[in-house]
């Protein structure tokens, strides 16, 4: 074996010096790495898999809608249409310049006024300097004016800024019949809750369930596209709900109303239709009425005027319109005969000296028949006297006034009468007997003409017919509430109402080859009975033989020449029943040019 | 097999299989696009069917119906009430008016 040579040893010596440096830098820095792996994926692990997944993984919203309303003849009163939610990203933008142009092109076609304007560029430039991701400039877009915001935004800028551009789905709530139903409908607010009617009492069908769906995102984070693997949560629709309502009749009520309500200068209307052999409500109406499209946009005191459903938030002295259920009672408890002369004559009597009490006219001697179509507050209050107060409370319960009809609508009154302890047999008797002292609601009122006339038979007033969605349905069923007269008194009645529009108050209502019967009421609604405040009103149903609909308005308030309810309120009953029934043929007071005021 | 062949073989088979793993990754991510795509115009598609429906409940409405038959109405009685005045009980007769 050769001896090595002298300078080879250094070599070696060097090269394994070498080598030691790049294994213990290689260890080192591998070392390094794994600790930077621990720590990466052991320590750090949710915070890293967190921030990766924000990198790859989004959600975008799943459209929903909230329920519809329809008529029973399906006309579509409320819906839900799609609607964007404008605003911008900040942080994808480059400079502050970019920032307001970007917002001045969206405001210029949203034609947003000058102060809005002005403080959606203040928060979006605080957006900017904030670093923040998201600045709304705008709610409830329509379709057409985003796809306007992106075309105005591609024209005037780079595709990075269009990138800024966030649109967001939502939804509309949009009522395409205006102000019909406008009351009963109600309106939502901005986030799409229901505030006012229907829209509030069925907020728990009508709601609906936005979902979302998971998307994946490239690295530049502009694509999104899905992924089947990923997961998301699906959208429910809320129920659409079918009320009892018939557009048509809504219509000819809330227009023969508003043109009563102008001629004879009221304060404010009321009106119902009801079927009578269901409890339907036909239509509903209160006027002044609102859009609820433009409900936002009232004056605040304008909004308070309008929003009010006075046919179940008032309650009202009804005055005579509640003499038929006290000449029912008598006749039910054999008190009295159809034809037993009630009153001598006169236009004033004190019972038992001390409770005085008055009629508009002095009629003569009053058949019970003929007081009730004359309206002769002394032949009632002679009837309220031998009830008595405990009878005319079981009337009152009987026919449901004073308790909550348990309308689908929020709101309601009770109604309010007089506690028996302190009921006077002589005062309050008397008083309850030509309708004072007693508070009823006119929807009230309503249902019990209705059980008056239809046979016997109190229904409760139905206002939503089903929910359905889909093929699931949930139908509200029609209720009998009591039976408070039998169906020959009812048929008795009837006939003694269709007297009134033959023979008494309502006589110039009568319309050319068709019955119908009613009863007409006037009553002192002012603080201390001023006679200067009157609530109108006039019932009635038709056909007289066999009664289809009941209609109650009330007029609060008239300020023309006439004040009563039978040339106030009577006139709008009759032409909603002549153009319900096409009636060929005006009223008589319109035939004879006697409705001027 | 020698183990060159068998090396051989085996690199050809990774190369195709990875080959074909970014093809259908990328169609997958392709598809995705449509698939999103699609979804995006439902909802548009949907609200349009919606507001269509909108149009034609109008065009077959009862009320607007209604309406239109009281405007007619009023229209052939102001016609009647100019051509053949109502006489009243004081020998005028009534104004023109509707309803």
């Amino acid at each position: 074996m050769e001896p090595k040579s002298s300078h080879e040893a250094p070599i070696e010596r060097r090269a394994r010096v070498v080598l030691l440096l790049i294994v213990g830098l290689l260890t080192l820095v591998f070392g390094g790495l794994a600790l930077r792996l621990f720590w990466v994926q052991i320590l750090g692990h949710e915070r890293f898999a967190a921030i990766g997944r924000g990198m790859w993984r989004g959600s975008d919203p799943v459209f929903a809608t909230r329920g519809d309303i329809r008529t029973r003849d399906d006309v579509i009163v409320a819906r839900s249409v799609l609607s964007y939610e404008i605003g911008i990203d900040p942080h994808r933008l480059d400079s502050e310049a970019e920032v307001v142009g970007l917002v001045r092109t969206i405001a210029r076609v949203l034609d947003l006024p000058a102060e809005t304007r002005r403080d959606a560029i203040r928060r979006a430039l605080d957006g900017y300097r904030l670093e923040r991701r998201y600045i709304r400039i705008a709610r409830n877009v329509d379709v057409e004016t985003k796809d306007e915001i992106v075309s105005a935004v591609r024209t005037s800028f780079s595709n990075e800024t269009l990138a800024a551009l966030v649109r967001i789905t939502g939804s509309r709530r949009i009522y395409p019949r205006g102000d019909l139903l406008g009351p009963v409908v109600g309106v939502t607010d901005i986030d799409g809750r229901g505030m006012e009617g229907l829209e509030l009492w069925a907020e728990r069908y009508l709601a609906h369930l936005p979902g979302t769906r998971e998307v994946r995102k490239d690295a530049t984070q502009k694509l999104r596209f899905y992924y089947p693997e990923n997961s998301g949560v699906s959208s429910v629709n809320g129920w659409n709900i079918e009320l009892t309502i018939d557009s048509r009749m809504q219509r000819i009520l809330e227009e023969e109303l508003a043109a009563g309500a102008a001629r004879y200068k009221v304060d404010a209307g009321l009106g119902i239709v009801m079927d009578c052999r269901s409890g339907d409500i036909l239509a509903l109406a209160s006027w002044p009425s609102y859009d609820p499209n433009e409900f936002h946009r009232y004056p605040a005191e304008e909004r308070a005027r309008r929003r009010k459903n006075r046919v179940i938030e008032n309650e009202y002295e009804p005055g005579s319109v509640i003499k038929p259920f006290v000449a029912s009672w008598a006749l039910k408890h054999g008190l009295t005969r159809r034809d037993e002369i009630l009153w001598k004559g006169g236009i004033t009597h004190a019972f038992e000296g001390r409770r005085r009490v008055t009629d508009a006219h002095d009629r003569g001697p009053l058949t019970m028949e003929a007081a009730l179509y004359h309206s002769s507050n002394i032949g009632l209050a002679m009837l309220g006297l031998r009830l008595g107060k405990n009878r005319l409370n079981e009337m009152l319960d009987a026919f449901g006034l004073t308790r909550p009809t348990g309308i689908t609508l929020p709101g309601e009154a009770p109604g309010t009468r007089r506690d028996l302890r302190k009921w006077s047999e002589l005062y309050t008797s008397v008083s309850v007997s030509f309708g004072y002292a007693v508070r009823v609601t006119p929807l009230q009122l309503c249902a019990a003409f209705n059980a008056l006339v239809n046979g016997g038979t109190l229904y409760r007033p139905r206002l939503i017919r089903r929910a359905t969605l889909g093929s699931e349905e949930i139908v509200n069923p029609t209720e009998v509430v009591g039976y408070p007269i039998d169906a020959d008194l009812s048929k008795d009645m009837r006939e003694m109402l269709l007297r009134v529009v033959h023979e008494g108050t309502g006589q110039y209502l009568r319309l050319p080859g068709f019955e119908f019967g009613g009863k007409s009421g006037t009553s002192d609604i002012g603080k201390g009975y001023t006679k200067k405040d009157y609530l109108a009103s006039f019932e009635a149903f038709a056909p007289a033989d066999n009664p289809e609909i009941v209609v109650l308005v009330q007029m609060e308030r008239p300020r023309g020449m006439r004040y009563y309810g039978g040339w106030v309120a009577g006139p709008v009953v009759a032409q909603v029943i002549r153009r319900w029934f096409r009636v060929e043929g005006q009223p008589r007071l319109v035939r004879e040019g006697l409705d001027d005021t | 097999m020698s183990p060159v062949a068998a090396a051989s073989i085996f690199s050809v088979w990774l190369l195709v299989v990875g080959g074909l793993a970014v093809y259908f990754e990328v169609e997958s991510v392709y598809c995705g696009v449509r698939v999103q795509k699609l979804l995006n115009e439902e909802a548009g598609l949907l609200d349009e069917v919606r507001r269509l429906e909108l149009q034609y409940n109008e065009l077959v409405s009862p009320d607007l119906l209604e309406r239109w038959l009281r405007e007619r109405e009023e229209l052939a009685t102001e016609y009647l009430e100019y051509r053949f005045p109502i006489p009243r009980k004081d020998g005028t007769s009534a104004q023109a008016r509707g309803g």
